[in-house]
């Protein structure tokens, strides 16, 4: 069996160190998941926005972006759109998704179904409400554009990997006087819509969903985990410099 | 038993690509095969999707909705690629090129669309999000940037301001870093909540 390299071996105790985090965070905060946690404003705002549409008597349409192929991130919005789907059931308009790939289609698709299964409501629910808008990243912007421009719309959130591209569903929104939600894991499209009106989640804030929903006491475990792995990470790289500077560690 | 055997399943694929990654000389043999096995239930997973939004878009046109002019476009070009697809298949030049002659300028036109429309949300940052630490920094940098891009100092050929210029250009990869340690951190969590179970992004 050959030795691992330095990477892999670092990759591999940062799997371990993240499971046994994730697990002592599991087991410590069990009775009480969520006390004391930081919550997201841009997930709790898709949360206002849900109920704002049910008064309204209009829609959410949320784009979860490009498929699970093209970015694994893909899987962190569909438990935002379990949420959403399960606050809007009873509602005039349910929740509606548009996804960008194959895979993204058929899992949210499940999920909204299974959402409904759940609610013992399964006759109300249409294919309609969770389908594809595009294979490709072009044809999921252009199969996204007349659906946040629909009049039933209350707002639009885009939860999931979104190119730059995403700007013009974002600026057709805002033409419309809807609000938008962004919360994407690509750091450009991040960067490029911060020049616009619509509420942005920075950086990782992408997978505080579960916790800031408090829909997933495993989400709330993980964004525990995820700080103190951040911690050790900073201490790691600041060490390693250090000896790097002193000429200890090569 | 309905519930756990998906999860078993995830789980057990999730956690042999996770091994196969680190220990890729010993597994690599296996990977592959998983892999395989996913690029499979991908492709059917596309044409099931595609058949949903067909399925919803002919409802549409029988049903006369608003807007069901649009599906007959969808159905009708969809039809015609995968006629063209079927007959000439899909690797002919002439099919390649008839989908590129489409599909290329309606691309390009949504790229220099975006474009505008990314200058003209960057002209209104200001009013929009008010004067702040963060739209401050926001307008210097880009503007620093774009001056750089534009390379007249660099031609300049000063040897003390190319120093500068090369931390300044340093400057957005080490930010960019910061935040993919974060991202990484995240999707590491992400995944392995899937591969224990815990998170069920496949359905209730």
């Amino acid at each position: 069996m050959p030795a691992l390299s330095l990477n892999d071996l670092l990759a591999f105790g940062l799997c371990v160190l993240a499971l046994v985090a994730l697990g002592m965070n599991l087991l410590v905060h069990r009775k009480h998941p969520y006390s004391g946690l930081r919550h997201t404003s841009a997930v709790r705002s898709t949360e206002i926005l849900s109920q704002a549409a049910a008064e309204q008597g209009k829609r959410l349409t949320i784009g979860l972006g490009l498929d699970v192929a093209d970015s694994t991130t893909a899987m962190a919005s569909l438990p935002v759109l379990a949420a959403l789907t399960r606050r809007s059931i009873f509602t005039d308009q349910p929740v509606r998704a548009a996804s960008g790939g194959g895979t993204l289609a058929c899992l949210s698709q499940s999920v909204v179904r299974g959402t409904y299964q759940g609610a013992v409501t399964p006759e109300l629910f249409k294919p309609d409400y969770a389908l594809l808008a595009g294979l490709s990243p072009y044809a999921y912007l252009a199969g996204l554009l007349p659906q946040a421009a629909s009049r039933a719309n209350a707002g639009v959130i885009l939860y999931g990997p979104h190119r730059p591209e995403s700007v013009l569903a974002v600026d057709l929104v805002e033409r419309k006087g809807n609000p938008v939600i962004v919360l994407t894991s690509d750091l450009s499209a991040q960067a490029v819509l911060l020049a616009s009106s619509a509420q942005l989640s920075l950086g990782e804030d992408f997978f505080d969903s579960g916790a800031s929903l408090e829909v997933n006491p495993s989400a709330a475990a993980a964004l525990r985990a995820q700080d103190l792995l951040r911690i050790v990470i900073t201490v790691g790289l600041i060490l390693g410099a250090v000896l790097r500077l002193l000429g200890v560690w090569q | 038993m309905k519930k756990a055997i998906p999860i078993l399943i995830a789980g057990l694929s999730g956690l042999l690509v996770l091994v196969a990654l680190i220990w890729q000389p010993q597994l690599a043999g296996w990977l592959e095969v998983v892999l395989n096995w996913a690029v499979i239930i991908a492709s059917v997973a596309a044409l099931v999707a595609m058949a949903t939004l067909l399925l919803a878009h002919t409802r549409k046109i029988i049903m006369v909705r608003h807007g069901f002019i649009y599906s007959v476009i969808l159905i009708g070009a969809f039809l015609v690629s995968f006629v063209g697809g079927m007959t000439a298949g899909v690797e002919n030049p002439s099919y390649l090129r008839w989908i590129a002659a489409i599909q290329q300028p309606a691309e390009a036109s949504l790229l220099g669309l975006a474009a505008l429309v990314m200058a003209a949300a960057a002209l209104r940052l200001f009013h929009q999000r008010g004067w702040s630490a963060l739209t401050v920094s926001f307008g210097i940098s880009a503007l620093v940037f774009l001056v750089l891009g534009l390379g007249w100092l660099q031609a300049l050929q000063i040897p003390q301001l190319d120093i500068v210029i090369g931390y300044l250009e340093a400057l957005p990869l080490v930010g960019m870093r910061g935040l993919l340690i974060g991202m990484g951190l995240g999707a590491l969590l992400l995944g392995l909540r899937i591969v224990l179970g815990l998170e069920r992004p496949y359905g209730e």
